[in-house]
């Protein structure tokens, strides 16, 4: 058996046993495998267990096996998590904003969506979707938002760059050439 | 008053984005008398709104206006005439469009939204945390202005007991970085009491709690505080790494 083999074997049965999501790093720690034969390990098991009904899914930079969306009818009745969050449209529309334009102040955003997002933001903020990133340098030193840890998380997400391109996957609209 | 809040359309920009979507305009080419119309007629039936509510939506119509107007005038002769001369646009049709974007967005995080509710975890088996413990994330600045008052009361006592000697002070911010890190290193957590020397001085006192918020932004310590006890404790994350890994590696 190649050490490829041997490592990714044991790395699947990390995986099974933690009820955590696990970095490259902690199962580098844990096993003493190098990060990028660990990191060669994760996407050969990500690509391995895609049509299974478990996954291997990194969020948040972290990976662990979930079950497969499309037998969700099926598991969920033996599922005791509750992940319940639940937006408004208005709540959502915000934190696109601020997904994708982070990090924004709340006059931009307020620029943006064409009404006052005041009690959107505390919302958001209690919620721990966003956070705030720091101040703009301009006057009045206005606060910066931008996404948190736990918003990847929510959207199962591994990276901001993981966000859809709403420009690419415009099927709905006819886009016109005048993109700004 | 019993005031209701119409979901459907949030602010002006919602609204003229449903029109020009309804009427299956292109937004670079609104037809003005159409969506005016309706949108007038929107703020008619809506004129029990609030004052700031309605003056935002007055704004919109009124850019529509001056859109119409433009497009009726003839453009001004060009001094340079350039055959791919465009007309500039005017912001709201730009606002417009930024909106639309943001719409789709809005879908797409939805779609991924529900998508991501779909996948299951295993649930959390074997022993659990039995020290309730809240994270940094979770404690709130008012937490810490109750701590800060807390210290400072405690302080107060012992300025009541003895002499208080008066100097002008000079706080060094690295210096005092340097010492919570010498304070911090050699253990996993350290509770925020030991931090502050004695002779208890105030001005060293917020320049410590303003290192200890910076090192939590940097994420080199976890601010923990049990519940129910009002005593924070600092974790040194990179030692608390580091047991993690023994403890995963048993």
């Amino acid at each position: 058996m190649s050490d490829e083999f041997i490592a990714k074997r044991i790395i699947e049965g990390i995986l099974f046993l933690s009820a955590n999501p696990l970095t490259i790093k902690d199962l580098s720690d844990v096993t003493g495998f190098k990060p990028s034969l660990v990191s060669y390990c994760l996407k050969e098991l990500v690509e391995d267990y895609e049509a299974r009904g478990i996954q291997v899914k990194a969020i948040a930079g972290a990976y662990r096996m979930l079950t497969n969306p499309d037998i969700a009818p099926y598991v969920e009745k033996f599922s005791t998590y509750t992940r319940g969050v639940t937006l408004s449209r208005a709540a959502l529309e915000t934190l696109a904003v601020i997904a994708y334009r982070q990090p924004i102040t709340r006059g931009e955003i307020e620029e943006i969506r064409g009404v006052n997002v005041d009690g959107i933001i505390s919302k958001l903020i209690d919620m721990r979707l966003i956070r705030i990133e720091g101040r703009a340098i301009r006057p009045g030193r206005p606060v910066l938002f931008g996404t948190s840890n736990d918003f990847l998380k929510t959207f199962g997400l591994n990276s901001l760059s993981n966000l859809p391109d709403p420009d690419k996957t415009e099927n709905n609209q006819e886009s016109k050439e005048g993109r700004l | 008053m019993y005031s209701v809040k119409l979901e459907i359309f949030e602010g002006p920009l919602d609204l003229l984005f449903y029109l020009v979507d309804k009427n299956q305009l292109d937004i670079t080419e609104i037809s003005l008398a159409l969506i005016c119309r309706e949108y007038e007629d929107y703020l008619i039936n809506l004129r029990k709104l609030n004052l700031e509510v309605e003056s935002s939506f007055l704004t919109v119509l009124a850019s529509l206006l001056e859109i119409k107007s433009k497009t009726l005038l003839p453009d001004p002769p060009q001094e340079n005439e350039d055959e791919n001369y465009q007309r500039p646009e005017h912001e709201l049709v730009i606002q417009l469009r930024e909106y639309q974007r943001i719409k789709s967005a809005t879908k797409e995080l939805e779609e991924i939204a529900d998508k991501a509710m779909l996948s299951f975890p295993r649930p959390e088996t074997g022993p659990v945390d039995d020290e309730p413990v809240v994270f940094t994330s979770q404690i709130t600045t008012f937490d810490l202005m109750d701590m800060y008052i807390c210290m400072m009361r405690r302080m107060k006592k012992q300025e009541e007991t003895g002499v208080i000697e008066m100097q002008a002070e000079k706080v060094s911010f690295p210096l005092i970085f340097r010492r919570i890190t010498k304070k911090i290193k050699a253990r996993l957590s350290t509770s925020l009491f030991e931090l502050f020397e004695s002779p208890p001085n105030r001005i060293h006192f917020i320049a410590t709690f303003l290192v200890l918020l910076e090192m939590a932004r940097r994420g080199k310590i976890s601010l923990v505080q049990d519940q129910g006890d009002e005593i924070i404790t600092i974790i040194n994350r990179r030692r608390a790494r580091r047991e993690k890994k023994l403890e995963m590696a048993v």
